[in-house]
């Protein structure tokens, strides 16, 4: 355990100094994410321009909806989004080859390799944002919200990770494919609005998915509208997925011949 | 003539090679359309900035359709090409760059028409009780213009977007900038009608009305025969302001590349 945890030292320290080499573009990239950031805002005052109420969420509370959505995302996005789509890309170019024949666990390496600092003034800023507006929304709320709200976000985030490794994994079967990020970005995307929002099918769908654990249930604990039930379920779902990826990186494996050598 | 049937074939020939890449793209962008389908559906007004919600489930299909025709990005391909050196053979052989790009991307659309056909009948069973316009043979007489110049505006600011790598190597922030903008004012995420009156009198001339906005105001009868016309000639002007732009951007741009190794 020592061993990995100062291996992911070295991965950290290792992006910091290649981050650091290019001041310049890690400041555009942070003011660029503030301004996606104002893009996704925008468009709930937007939409709550025209409207005053989406399913059972007004304005205020989308509006939390969305720093709880948006800080998840830059949880993901901190590490595990990229270094999750890197696999289909050492599949296909043979670099998996070189990853399996290190001393460490592949996974772990492929999972951890790369972070991105870019992601962090963001984090602080929704993490503010997250207390601002539920104390706003929600002035009796207590202690244990706040907890099972931000491991709710650890659960969803997680579980998200180990839905876009499994898509990513699909390039075991099929390396050709060189876009399933686009497929990832759309899926994490899905959870940009409450999953109680959609109808039939796609209802139980995304709630069978890691989308609603990723920011509906979360938000729903910082607003006081969490319950045990959905607590469970969150954890029941990334459980599921983490083994279900873990099956699948294990049978990609098995079928993995190097594109290299 | 020939240069152009040979560079089309060989375009379509690269590209029937890369079938499930394409089709994933068209998975993709179709499932972009679920989440906004779904916001409109579960909100609490009837009429929405003067769309029922029917008419807005139809606004993004057109949208998604309208995306597929215009939405030239070819400004990754001409960045990547110019931060690894591979425009350079392009450069020394007796071929047009920009008749190149077109072409090519071309044959992808064409391609891409192809996957859109099985996304797209999908889509339409799916959400086939909301579809709610009305194509006349008027309107697709009039909508021909439009799409051209959508293509002309999207193809030659992606062109010079590209060509941004000439001057600053690192040019993703660029781009990405460019994305933010033409996403919040090019109707494809928020029909234009939904911003204030004031925002709305300054975005209805900026060229990124003129790509995703415009087909669909014409689609769903938002303009009259004399806006038409106006909005005709002010996409032309944007057309003609952009080439001129993208034929400065390209000959400077060239001045200051240098490539080096094989």
């Amino acid at each position: 355990m020592l061993k990995y945890l100062k291996l992911y030292k070295t991965f950290i320290t290792n992006c910091l100094m290649r981050d650091l080499e290019f001041r310049i573009n890690f400041i555009l990239y942070t003011v660029l994410n503030f301004l996606w950031t104002g893009l996704t805002y925008f468009s709930v005052f937007i939409i709550y321009g025209q409207v005053d109420r989406i399913g059972s969420w007004d304005k205020n509370e989308m509006l939390l909806f969305t720093t709880v959505f948006s800080f998840s995302n830059a949880l993901l996005k901190l590490s595990l989004y990229q270094n999750s789509n890197k696999l289909s890309e050492y599949i296909r170019n043979g670099e998996l080859d070189f990853l399996l024949s290190k001393p460490k666990n592949t996974r772990f390496i492929i999972s951890t390799r790369y972070f991105k600092f870019q992601q962090i003034p963001r984090l602080l800023m929704f993490f503010y944002l997250i207390f601002l507006q539920t104390f706003k929304l929600n002035p009796q709320v207590n202690i244990s919200s706040f907890f099972y709200g931000f491991i709710l976000i650890f659960l969803g985030v997680f579980g998200m990770y180990c839905l876009l490794f499994i898509i990513n994994s699909f390039a075991f079967w099929k390396p050709r494919i060189c876009n399933l990020f686009a497929l990832t970005d759309k899926l994490e995307g899905l959870a940009d609005r409450p999953s109680d929002i959609y109808k039939g099918i796609l209802k139980y769908l995304f709630t069978f998915f890691p989308i609603a654990a990723f920011s509906t249930i979360p938000a729903k604990f910082f607003l006081g509208k969490g319950t045990i039930e959905l607590f469970i379920e969150a954890a029941i779902i990334t459980v599921f997925f983490f083994c279900l990826s873990h099956i699948i990186w294990k049978l990609g494996l098995k079928r993995y011949e190097s594109a290299s050598s | 003539m020939n240069k152009s049937k040979a560079i089309f074939k060989l375009s379509l020939i690269e590209l029937l090679t890369e079938k499930e890449v394409i089709f994933i793209w068209s998975l993709s962008s179709a499932m972009g359309l679920i989440t906004i389908m779904a916001t409109w559906l579960a909100s609490d007004k009837e009429i929405i900035g003067g769309y029922t919600k029917s008419q807005l489930v139809s606004y993004y299909f057109f949208m998604y359709i309208i995306s597929q025709i215009i939405g030239w990005y070819i400004c990754w391909g001409i960045r990547e090409s110019i931060m690894n050196g591979s425009i350079s053979n392009f450069l020394i052989k007796p071929l047009n760059y920009i008749k190149y790009l077109f072409i090519h991307e071309l044959s992808y659309k064409i391609i891409n028409m192809a996957t859109q056909i099985i996304v797209g009948t999908i889509l339409i069973i799916i959400i086939r009780s909301y579809l709610e316009f009305i194509i006349t043979p008027k309107i697709i007489i009039e909508i021909i213009p439009v799409l051209i110049i959508g293509i002309g505006i999207n193809f030659l600011s992606h062109f010079i977007l590209g060509c941004t790598t000439f001057f600053f190597l690192e040019s993703h922030f660029i781009i990405f900038f460019y994305e933010i903008l033409s996403l919040t004012l090019n109707g494809l995420f928020i029909p234009l009608s939904f911003f204030p009156n004031n925002v709305l009198s300054v975005i209805k001339y900026s060229p990124f009305r003129f790509t995703y906005s415009l087909p669909a105001e014409l689609i769903f009868n938002k303009l009259d025969s004399k806006e038409y016309l106006i909005s005709l000639i002010i996409g032309v002007a944007w057309v003609l302001i952009l080439a001129m732009l993208a034929y400065l951007i390209w000959k400077k741009g060239l001045k200051k590349y240098s490539a080096y190794g094989s």
